[in-house]
């Protein structure tokens, strides 16, 4: 018959509690973090999923803060155009009036005045600004693309921003193709020079040449508007699909990193238990010494 | 036989008894001395005498004391000790490396590089203004700060390992001269008819925490004296114990461990597979070896990476040709000494985020390019990105941990097995000493009963004479 001796009685009862205390206490740690994936090594797969997903959700959400600065510049563009815009079309307004026979001379000079502060506005809108960067100068962000004559300063490189998975959306209009006709249509700064020289020499055809010029340069200006539109849609529509995105990856991060609380409560309770019913048998088993019952 | 020859074996049977019962007592004191052995009085009958036509036979007589010990069932407690020993040391030494690497969401080394690069892609959305700028000189001062601390880490804790190895040869050089004087002792007395166990009880306590510091292998002699092998390589041979020693590495600079061997000594390093010098040993050149070579290709790539584009680019003082990180010497060393240039440094303007100097402020496509390179698979041979490597790297750390605890839960289940079957052979019951207490206190009181009867007789036979 196998001998047992009181050390391995002992040894028995030492270890059952150490390992039954070993496992209320990680029990109860994840129950009180919440956490099931403390170190690596709870499950090291999920640890390698929660970094990528982690990394992934950063990215995410950095691309998303890049995504609403671009929604606010090309905000501001769209206001800038659409201002150009009605500008352009008051010009084409003031061409059709001065173009009327009963117009005296007098009365074009005085319109020549109002023409003319309608092109230094229009120079103020082609140098709008989001804090310091300017929005219609291609990459020369720093200092304003039209100068006072209506020069452009700016140059001709559009500047894209990237977002996730190698997709970039382009931020910029050319300055220059909305006021200079740089791709075609009117190069409008030039007519309205030419709209004041002709107000001024009273000269009904160049006038009337305006006339049209302007109905052409509100054409382009529209249509510069829906594109920069067109972008908005574009970004607003990534943002509502990156933003669920993020939201499905934070819910698979808690699903890898989170415990489960009635499960973590269960064993927490389950292994309180079995430290105490360690507890007890080390109890049980001391009473029974054979000194004090035989002698 | 004479009334008087009964008065003499009585008396001896109860001196019979009386030792016997002194060595329950001694295996009841004894009965958690680590080592310790079983000891049982054997008996035998004293020869017979022939009493005219008979044969009568004279008591009882202690023979010798025996002891239960079992060298092949301690030899397994020798060997599952080095196992467990190892095991137990390597799980507590991942247990802080882990807590050092952990990821948390508090954040961490993976985290910080993610955002490193998202700050390089925030960048393009004002690549003249300060405030991106700033926000990314301090995340690279936050990344470069992480790697040189998380990499200081590891390299303490090699250290910290190393340390405990000279310490461990320490304790095995006073262990080795004391079980060879335990030799000497023991022969010494063995040799004169006597019979060591207590001593011997001792001597197998210190081998057993000899064996927790790595693999040992006791051969018994014959003159009662232990010879301790320690990693195959004699330690003790009777009264003589060679000196263990440790020998800086030219190379690494930590300690490797020698063994005397007449003038010389022999680097057993290598051979130190088990017990809690090999699982230092292990932790040392290899767990955090090779964790620190991961961590130092990292920042040696992300540093190299960064600066042969940020080199091409342009800041917004219109300079080019400037690192970003100051450039790693080489792949050793490079997470500790990651840091931002001092080029750069403290000077937002100096970040490259343009590819050309016309297209400042504006140019953005630097930045765009730096930013990719978290995307690009640059690590593992072209196979992984940054991110890929470092969640693979902890991963696998994670996964080698998880191992080495099982290896722990395992090691002292099997421990305990050795132990359990050692005691079960040799270790004291109370019991069963309880019940020896008993039968020798009634053959004690049968012999005095004895010698109290024959005095009556020899009361009578005195009492017809006078």
């Amino acid at each position: 018959m196998i001998r047992v001796t009181s050390t391995q009685f002992f040894r028995l009862q030492l270890e059952s509690m150490r390992k039954a205390g070993k496992d209320a206490f990680s029990a109860q740690a994840t129950a009180a973090t919440g956490r099931r994936l403390n170190v690596a090594s709870d499950d090291p797969v999920g640890a390698q999923q929660s970094l990528l997903l982690r990394s992934l959700r950063s990215d995410l959400s950095t691309a998303r803060q890049k995504m609403d600065r671009a929604n606010s510049e090309l905000a501001l563009q769209e206001q800038a155009i659409s201002s150009m815009t009605d500008s352009v079309s008051r010009l084409r307004e003031l061409a059709v009036q001065m173009a009327n026979e009963t117009m005296s001379a007098n009365d074009r000079l005085a319109a020549s005045a109002e023409v003319t502060q309608i092109k230094d506005s229009l120079i103020a809108q082609g140098n709008t600004r989001l804090g310091e960067k300017r929005l219609f100068g291609g990459q020369q962000t720093g200092a304003d693309p039209f100068d006072a004559l209506g020069a452009y300063l700016g140059d001709a490189t559009a500047v894209n921003v990237s977002l996730p998975q190698g997709a970039t959306v382009q931020v910029t209009i050319r300055g220059d193709d909305l006021l200079r006709g740089a791709s075609g249509g009117p190069d409008i700064i030039q007519e309205v020079d030419n709209l004041i020289t002709a107000l001024n020499a009273n000269n009904t055809a160049g006038i009337q040449n305006a006339v049209d010029q302007m109905a052409q340069g509100t054409d382009l200006l529209v249509n510069q508007r829906s594109l920069v539109g067109g972008r908005m849609q574009l970004m607003q529509s990534l943002d509502t699909h990156f933003s669920s995105v993020e939201s499905s990856l934070s819910h698979d991060i808690s699903k890898v990193e989170d415990a489960d609380a009635i499960e973590a409560f269960t064993e927490l309770n389950r292994t309180q238990q079995a430290f105490e019913a360690a507890m007890q048998v080390s109890a049980a088993s001391r009473q029974p010494n054979v000194f004090e019952l035989l002698f | 036989m004479s009334l008087f020859g009964i008065l003499n074996q009585g008396s001896r049977s109860m001196r019979t008894a009386t030792a016997a019962v002194q060595t329950s007592s001694n295996n009841v004191a004894n009965a958690n001395t680590p080592g310790y052995a079983r000891q049982s009085l054997g008996f035998s009958a004293v020869g017979t005498q022939r009493r005219g036509g008979l044969l009568v036979g004279q008591g009882v007589t202690a023979t010798q004391l025996n002891s239960a010990y079992d060298r092949f069932s301690q030899g397994a407690v020798f060997g599952r000790m080095s196992d467990s020993s190892f095991a137990n040391s390597r799980a507590a030494s991942f247990q802080t490396i882990e807590s050092q690497l952990s990821e948390g969401p508090d954040g961490g080394l993976g985290a910080d590089l993610t955002y490193f690069f998202d700050l390089w892609s925030s960048m393009e959305s004002d690549p003249g203004a300060q405030g991106p700028r700033l926000a990314l000189l301090g995340q690279a001062d936050v990344l470069s700060a992480r790697f040189n601390n998380t990499a200081s880490q590891l390299v303490t804790q090699q250290q910290n390992a190393d340390a405990r190895i000279e310490g461990t040869v320490a304790r095995a050089n006073v262990i080795a001269g004391q079980v060879a004087a335990l030799n000497a002792q023991i022969v010494q007395l063995e040799s004169a008819g006597g019979l060591a166990n207590d001593l011997r009880a001792n001597r197998t306590a210190l081998l057993e925490e000899l064996a927790g510091f790595g693999p040992v292998t006791v051969e018994d002699n014959s003159d009662g004296s232990a010879r301790v092998l320690f990693a195959n390589h004699v330690l003790v041979e009777r009264d003589d114990s060679r000196a263990l020693s440790v020998v800086a590495d030219p190379v690494t600079g930590f300690n490797q461990v020698h063994i005397g061997q007449g003038s010389t000594s022999l680097n057993i390093t290598g051979a130190l597979t088990s017990g809690s010098l090999g699982a230092d040993i292990d932790i040392r050149d290899t767990v955090l070896a090779s964790a620190l070579t991961q961590l130092d290709t990292l920042a040696f790539e992300v540093a190299n990476q960064v600066n042969t584009l940020h080199n091409t680019g342009f800041g917004l003082d219109g300079i080019t040709g400037r690192d970003f990180f100051a450039p790693p010497a080489a792949v050793a060393g490079a997470a500790q000494a990651l840091q931002v240039d001092a080029a750069i440094a403290g000077t937002p303007d100096a970040i490259a985020a343009a590819t050309n100097a016309a297209g400042l402020p504006g140019d953005n496509t630097n930045a765009i390019a730096i930013a990719a390179l978290a995307g690009l698979n640059i690590m593992a041979g072209g196979t992984q990105t940054f991110e890929n490597f470092y969640s693979s790297f902890t991963a696998g750390l994670g996964q080698d941990a998880a191992s080495a605890y099982q290896a722990e839960a395992r090691t002292t289940l099997e421990l305990r097995g050795a132990k359990d079957l050692r005691d079960s052979a040799s270790a004291v019951s109370l019991e069963e000493e309880a019940m020896d207490l008993i039968r020798f206190q009634d053959a004690y009181s049968a012999s005095a009963r004895i010698v109290s009867v024959t005095n009556e007789l020899l009361q009578e036979l005195l009492n017809i004479v006078r």
